[in-house]
């Protein structure tokens, strides 16, 4: 067995990285895979909360790093899922604690234990997305539609070109099918035309991922399905190897427009 | 790039030497790519065109052959026996003398170096800004529908003209000296590759971009820019003060174009329009042509 790392990175802040992070690996979990989600936003962390296992840290990635544990014991075990991990990072550090080297040897250790390591890349390009970039097998760059963290996703592949971690895989994250109907946002191929990468997901902007997120239960394993949850599922099957079609977001939004559109005639 | 052709016999050598001799110090600086064609050529005869070569202050770099002899030949001495696939120099062109005196009044830095991205725009702009508030007339007519025809605008007029004017330490203008003549380029760069934000590519000579020029990345040559794709960033063609330099994109839709001292941004108009284009200075102005130019 050995493990596939991912990198979750998208240079500007805020973008849904994090949530991209614990949805994927929520969702390869549920499917059966053994994987550990690390945050490597050593300061800042949240992944934790967002995997709602913020409570049961008592080991972090700095402690690895430094000796003072094992993997095994900072490796904190999913309850509702057993075959997922976090290792949280240190909240009271900063990214000088860990150097690319270090992350290279953490990974290098889980690989015959787990299928997947993704890694949650702190905003910026400075040393904490030097860390996280350097084990990368794979590296996704997450981008919302607007200018600003297109142009910075651009920067992110730029120079994980420049490293040799290949251009790199696309999710576009917080899309508004209505919005861009009307054309006040970027569409999905002004997108792909500017970054020229391979896309392997859109999310929809859904508040169920707004309301998971302050519960601590990924969408991904909410009761109800959502067009959010939907979207996270296709994306892990992608990146299992297994070719799901693309969800026609825009299709659906004009149905139910339309419907809307009929039912409000009728009164 | 020298190329040699196989039928003349052993003194390919010495007709090497004539034909350099007549330009000389034109030569001087650059790298040589010797290409042989199928002619067998061992070691001492590359040596001594190595030699040759050196007197001409040219650095022999690679040397491009059909035969097998003489490419072992030309590994055993440690040339290179292919051109490297990304980014290779076709020669280097160096800045004659001349022309750095007379770029002194065009171009910020007298050391013949590109000059920086942000002293340019920022010396012009206020040095035009003086100048719009005590000339009224600065901003005439027939600029204004010179801008509406080409599609391409000044940068709210400010920035539309003469960044060239030279400020001497006082902050009095100089007067400004005629532009350059075309200088010979001996060569260009090819880069075949996509500029992302945050590159930055230089060269003294002309640039040609195989790939798009993204919004954020800057592209800046002493001649012609050629862009096998789109350009969303920041081109600056003619960087020592060469009016005569152009710009060629398959869509231009830069975030600042810049020949020698002139910038221009793009309407806004003209976003949705996507053909090639040559951008050059027209009557003190950029313009935009379709390329290639029909009769």
């Amino acid at each position: 067995m050995s493990a596939r790392v991912i990198t979750v990175s998208s240079g500007k802040g805020g973008v849904g990285k994090t949530t991209v992070t614990a949805n994927l690996a929520t969702a390869l979990a549920m499917a059966g895979k053994k994987v550990v989600a690390i945050d490597c936003d050593i300061g800042l962390r949240n992944l934790d909360l967002i995997m709602g296992l913020e409570n049961r840290i008592v080991y972090d990635l700095v402690d690895i790093v430094e000796g003072r544990c094992r993997l095994r014991q900072a490796m904190i075990r999913d309850k509702r899922h057993p075959e997922l991990h976090l290792i949280p990072a240190a909240q009271t550090r900063d990214k000088s604690a860990v150097t690319p080297d270090d992350m290279v040897r953490v990974c290098d250790d889980l690989k015959n234990r787990v299928d997947y390591v993704f890694l949650d890349c702190p905003a910026g390009i400075e040393g904490g997305f030097r860390n996280a970039i350097e084990p990368a097998h794979q590296v996704i760059v997450v981008t919302n539609p607007e200018v600003s963290s297109v142009r910075d996703a651009d920067r992110i592949i730029g120079i994980i070109e420049a490293k040799e971690k290949g251009p790199g895989q696309l999710i576009i994250n917080r899309l508004k099918p209505d919005m861009i109907s009307r054309g006040d946002m970027f569409s999905i191929d002004d997108i792909l035309d500017i970054l020229a990468i391979e896309l392997i997901g859109i999310i929809p902007e859904d508040d169920n991922i707004v309301v998971s997120a302050n519960k601590g239960v990924p969408v991904v394993m909410d009761k109800n399905e959502s067009l959010a949850k939907m979207a996270f599922r296709n994306i892990a099957q992608r990146l299992d190897g297994n070719p799901v079609p693309f969800q026609d977001l825009t299709k659906k939004k004009n149905l139910l427009k339309r419907f809307r559109a009929w039912a409000s005639r009728g009164k | 790039m020298v190329s040699v052709d196989e039928s003349g016999g052993k003194g390919w050598v010495e007709a090497l030497v004539l034909e350099f001799g007549k330009k000389k110090d034109f030569w001087r600086g650059g790298e040589v790519i010797l290409a042989l064609g199928g002619r067998v050529v061992d070691r001492g005869e590359l040596l001594r065109a190595q030699e040759l070569f050196l007197r001409f202050g040219l650095e022999l770099r690679t040397v491009l052959s059909a035969s097998e002899t003489t490419r072992l030949a030309a590994e055993d001495l440690g040339f290179a026996t292919h051109l490297p696939r990304r980014g290779y120099s076709v020669g280097r062109w160096e800045v004659p003398s001349e022309a750095l005196a007379k770029s002194d009044a065009q171009s910020p830095e007298p050391e013949g170096r590109l000059p920086g991205r942000k002293r340019m725009p920022a010396r012009g702009a206020s040095e035009e800004n003086r100048k719009g508030n005590d000339d009224e007339t600065y901003t005439s007519k027939p600029e204004r529908s010179q801008e509406r025809e080409s599609g391409f605008r000044g940068a709210g007029g400010a920035f539309s003209t003469q960044l060239g004017h030279a400020v001497d330490p006082k902050g009095k203008r100089m007067k400004r000296q005629r532009p350059p003549k075309r200088i010979e380029m001996g060569g260009g760069h090819v880069c075949i590759e996509t500029l992302r934000s945050g590159r930055s590519l230089r060269h003294d000579g002309h640039l040609i971009v195989i790939g798009d020029v993204n919004a954020g990345a800057e592209v800046i040559a002493g001649g012609d820019v050629i862009v096998w794709g789109k350009v969303r960033g920041l081109v600056h063609a003619g960087a020592y003060g060469d009016d005569s330099a152009v710009i060629c994109a398959l869509e231009l839709t830069p975030t600042q174009l810049r020949i020698s001292g002139k910038v221009a941004i793009t309407p806004n108009d003209k976003r949705k329009k996507s053909v090639p284009e040559m951008a050059l200075i027209r009557e003190g102005q950029i313009v935009a042509d379709p390329w290639p130019v029909r009769p």
